[in-house]
């Protein structure tokens, strides 16, 4: 079987692109979560109002992240703001520290 | 099929309460969660779990379990339910995300019927989304690919006979990064009685490479390169993504020190940047002839390379 639709969420490229209904669709959530989820900071739409909001496409993987955790976790909002926080930096500091270790293997010449 | 034991997957005892079966539930959900581990086989822990806390949470089902493991006698290959054994007794409204079909494992099935591990019948209900991660080579992701994927499916049809493997044939566009998503729409888990299927999810991940190290766009290489070429400059072959470039090494260059190939990292717009890290490779001498000109360099040299410990 050929996959017939093929959608990369490109992080860094164009502006931000997503309406709040969008994401809804991509996440399958419910606005009020999204909306939420933007008053605690975990989201930063641009545009001020709700209707102009326009999410760029790291929110969608970060909102899906957001949505299995609340719902799986049982976590609250506030908990749920600081383990996403958490969990980026663990995830800059692991791969800082996998670049680093790789550089060190090979100066050192121990591989 | 096999027996599960769901006091086992859950490391709580035969008799532990109600309120113990909930906490080992949410410390091992905390720790197995798939957004939250890295450990390799995290989803199916997790996954696992879950149809453990399924069963032990609720005392309907865990009477009718605790029963029939008295049957089956612990962990074995070939358990089948005992003749008789009155598919989905406890069948009941569970308090999973009602806008999702969940998937338990064969064993569940057999014994509390697939109606109701399939979240009730005769409800239109999409399909769960599921998310894999893929590791690609950097050279994939400089270049673009087609990938073949086989997903192993714990799904059955509406038969109840096993799904075959899926094989889907995924391209990987130019210039995806670590951390990006492929969405590959309808190709998640099956919806129920005529409901959309979930999505696909590709969460791209880099395999370690021979030579770069990546960082956003940018890559990293360590370069050796002879004492005299950075003290006099030369001008040295080194490899990128898209095949060797000549690389001018400025005279007096320090071990180290880092120096930028514009655009030779990752593709993008802009691309990356290639940082060179000069590292400094001492030969091995073993003739009269060359140690007379390691000799010639340290008699004629003046050079103090502990200066900085003397102040």
């Amino acid at each position: 079987m050929v996959s017939d639709e093929l959608i990369v969420f490109d992080f860094e490229q164009g502006p931000p692109a997503y309406t709040l209904e969008e994401v809804c669709a991509l996440c399958r959530i419910q606005p009020e979560i999204i909306i939420e989820l933007v008053d605690f900071g975990v989201l930063n739409p641009a545009g001020a109002a709700v209707t102009e909001w326009r999410f760029p496409a790291q929110s969608i993987l970060r909102t899906r992240r957001a949505a299995r955790l609340r719902h799986d976790l049982e976590l609250n909002l506030p908990g749920l703001a600081l383990a996403l926080d958490l969990l980026d930096d663990i995830e800059t500091l692991r791969h800082e520290v996998e670049v680093l270790r790789a550089q060190l293997e090979r100066l050192t010449g121990e591989r | 099929m096999r027996f599960i034991d769901y006091y086992q997957v859950m490391g709580v005892a035969e008799n532990a309460s109600a309120d113990e079966v909930k906490k080992a539930y949410r410390r091992l959900a905390r720790k197995y969660h798939p957004d939250v581990s890295k450990e390799k086989d995290a989803e199916n822990k997790f996954k696992a779990l879950g149809e453990a806390y399924e069963v032990l949470k609720d005392s309907t089902k865990r009477a009718e379990y605790d029963e029939l493991r008295r049957y089956g006698a612990g962990p074995t290959e070939d358990f089948t339910p005992p003749p008789g054994w009155a598919r989905g007794r406890a069948a009941g409204a569970s308090d999973h995300a009602p806008h999702e079909a969940r998937e338990f494992s064969d064993f569940f099935e057999a014994i509390f019927g697939r109606e109701h591990a399939a979240g009730g019948g005769g409800f239109a209900m999409a399909g769960r989304d599921v998310h894999h991660r893929l590791s690609i080579t950097l050279e994939e992701a400089q270049h673009g690919a087609t990938r073949t994927l086989t997903l192993q499916a714990d799904e059955r049809n509406a038969q109840g006979v096993p799904v075959a493997p899926k094989i889907l044939k995924v391209t990987v566009p130019k210039g995806i990064r670590a951390g990006q998503e492929i969405r590959l729409k309808g190709q998640g888990h099956p919806g129920l009685n005529g409901a959309p299927n979930g999505d696909l999810y590709l969460e791209i991940a880099f395999a370690p490479h021979r030579l770069f190290t990546v960082e956003g766009r940018d890559l990293s290489l360590v370069l050796p390169t002879a004492p005299w070429e950075l003290v006099l400059g030369a001008v040295v072959t080194a490899p990128t993504l898209d095949g060797a470039v000549k690389l001018t090494i400025p005279p007096n260059s320090k071990a180290l020190q880092k120096l930028r190939i514009a655009g030779k990292g990752l593709n993008g717009d802009p691309p990356g940047d290639l940082y060179v890290i000069l590292q400094v490779v001492v030969p091995t001498v073993s003739t009269d002839h060359d140690r007379a000109l390691f000799r010639a360099l340290a008699d004629g040299l003046q050079f103090n390379p502990r200066a900085a410990l003397e102040a």
